[in-house]
């Protein structure tokens, strides 16, 4: 909890602002604190995973989370139920992203596909694992990026995406295998 | 761990940062939350619906207001300097109920700290759960992109971990618990056992270092404070300087008189009493006790330099070396505040921790800040003490 303000020389004295500022309405079950603290992590889960709109995905995901935030027992359970459903949704809008493109690319001349993905400008090697990565089944990028950018475990990588834990060690090997292939055939190239 | 597991951790996280977070997105929910609302209470038959074709406006819940992203940074951030939308939360404690308190934090908003039994966990913007090192550390904690380090307890010799798990020593002589070691811009810098001071990039945690090489023929000092490409050193007891050193050239670049508060080290005249029985002296020792030794913090961000001594925070400015502030605060444990400190410069802020409360100076405004907890500064991000947990925040 902040304090009054302290003995203080030369510059500028503190202003009032300190600490928690009086809510207007109560906490909503934690559900803002949820929000504030989480929101932005969840959309760079839901980019990485390949999501075309991460922002609508993790709006989604957090609406839902608030229709049964009472049956949730923690905040733990709520973030772990938000994770699952950003990976849910973004394999399926996933899904449906490559069906549009399908259907795009026969329809429109040719010459007019283009990347729906934009990949932000960083190195060249990073560029290329990242462009690996997003050419894998949904399932080993989602394992790929569960255990190596948000660090779970496999248990935990798991019961996120409600598949056994052999599955989870059986797709991050395929995954790594495959990138390894990859990645060694354009360096051969 | 391969290489390939190393890169991806790298290249998930140089896409994860391209996601930039802007304003409206708890407007937005909010805004969702209604229209969800508002739809249920359309789709679920109402009594007060006497005839068909009466429209009867849904009364929407007042729990929510559209006030826009203000209104959640009210949960927690320490006034306006924190954007309410990077906000994390780290737990105060971890798994078995021990007290986590964080020792430093990272450019890169990485947080390393330990438990009461000295085991080193770390935490961070994308995975705010303390996550267990399995080591123990004395001290030597520093943190930044891709690595953390620490000592080992009984041992002067300085651990570097990558981010892939990769353990290797770095320093070309160690270093002891006592002296700080500091990050900034891909490289470490510390002082070794014998207060000469080093440095060694961070990369791969796979460059051993060197002592910063002394072309003066003098000691150089110990080193205080780091902000790439510039090392703090500091020599109290010959020419008593503060030294500014370019670590990309090895070349001491300014000297300043030691700071303000900062006392010169002299060492005791030694009264030596002895017995000569024929051939054998025996020496019986004796003289004056040296002084305690002075126990001051610095930091350095591109634009200034702070230090506390004494209960006072001074900033200055490192073009000109003129005084920016001076802060004085009144230590609530006395001198086991001071010794316990800890003074770290973001890119924004200057933030003293001592004691049960930091003061924090905004270098853009010139205001100054108390929070009652510990507060902590590195690059662009801010980590304070709030309740049981910590939160771990952008600045603005």
């Amino acid at each position: 909890m902040p304090l009054a303000h302290g003995d203080h020389g030369r510059g500028d004295h503190g202003h009032g602002d300190h600490g928690r500022e009086d809510d207007a309405h109560a906490d909503d079950d934690g559900y803002e604190e949820l929000f504030a603290d989480h929101f932005w992590g969840l959309v760079r889960l839901a980019a990485l995973l390949g999501a075309d709109d991460a922002e609508d995905v993790v709006q989604d995901a957090f609406v839902r989370l608030h229709r049964k935030r009472r049956t949730l027992r923690d905040q733990g359970a709520a973030l772990a139920y938000l994770r699952s459903s950003v990976c849910n949704a973004s394999r399926s809008r996933l899904r449906h992203l490559r069906m549009a493109r399908r259907r795009h690319a026969q329809l429109a001349p040719p010459g007019t596909a283009g990347s729906a993905e934009h990949d932000v400008v960083h190195g060249e090697d990073v560029r290329a694992l990242l462009a690996a990565v997003a050419a894998l089944p949904a399932r080993q990028r989602e394992v790929l990026v569960l255990r190596y950018w948000l660090d779970l475990t496999e248990r935990e990588t798991a019961e996120t995406l409600g598949i056994a834990v052999g599955t989870v060690k059986a797709h991050g090997a395929r995954a790594i295998a495959a990138l390894g292939r990859r990645l060694k055939d354009e360096e051969d190239a | 761990m391969n290489g390939i597991e190393d890169r991806l951790r790298d290249a998930f996280g140089a896409r994860a940062e391209a996601v930039r977070p802007r304003a409206g997105a708890h407007a937005e929910n909010a805004r969702r939350l209604r229209r969800a609302r508002a739809r249920r209470r359309v789709a679920v038959p109402a009594a007060a619906l006497a005839t068909a074709g009466v429209a009867v406006a849904a009364t929407l819940p007042a729990a929510l207001h559209d006030d826009g992203p203000d209104a959640l940074g009210a949960a927690g951030t320490p006034g306006a300097l924190v954007d309410g939308s990077t906000i994390v939360t780290i737990p105060g404690t971890v798994a078995g109920g021990a007290a986590f308190r964080p020792d430093a934090v990272g450019t890169d908003g990485s947080v390393i700290g330990r438990t009461p039994d000295r085991r080193v966990w770390s935490a961070g913007p994308r995975a705010p759960k303390p996550k267990d090192l399995t080591a123990k550390a004395e001290g030597g904690l520093s943190t930044g992109p891709g690595f953390t380090t620490w000592i080992n307890p009984g041992s002067w010799l300085l651990t570097c971990r990558t981010s892939g798990g990769l353990l290797r020593r770095i320093g070309p002589q160690g270093t002891t618990p006592e002296q700080p070691v500091l990050a900034s811009g891909g490289m470490v810098v510390a002082s070794d056992p014998m207060e000469q001071p080093w440095e060694a990039r961070t990369k791969g945690c796979g460059d051993t270092g060197e002592s910063t090489a002394n072309h003066l023929g003098s000691t150089l000092g110990v080193a205080k404070a780091f902000a790439y490409p510039t090392m703090f050193v500091v020599e109290p007891w010959q020419k008593r300087v503060l030294r500014e050193i370019d670590v990309r050239k090895d070349r001491v670049v300014r000297d300043h008189p030691l700071p303000t508060g900062v006392r010169p080290v002299t060492l005791p005249e030694q009264e030596v009493k002895s017995v000569t029985e024929g051939d054998h002296t025996t020496f019986l020792g004796g003289g004056t006790p040296a002084p305690p030794e002075q126990v001051w913090q610095a930091a350095a961000n591109g634009r200034y330099f702070a230090w506390a001594v004494d209960g006072r925070l001074r900033i200055v400015e490192r073009d000109g070396w003129k005084s920016r502030a001076e802060i004085a605060r009144t230590p609530r444990d006395g001198a086991k505040d001071e010794a316990a400190a800890q003074l770290t410069a973001g890119d924004r802020v200057i933030a003293y921790a001592a004691g049960r409360s930091s003061t924090v100076y905004d270098t853009r405004t010139g205001r100054v800040h108390t929070w009652a907890g510990q507060v902590l500064a590195a690059g662009g991000w801010l980590l304070w003490r709030d309740g049981a947990d910590y939160r771990l925040g952008r600045i603005r």
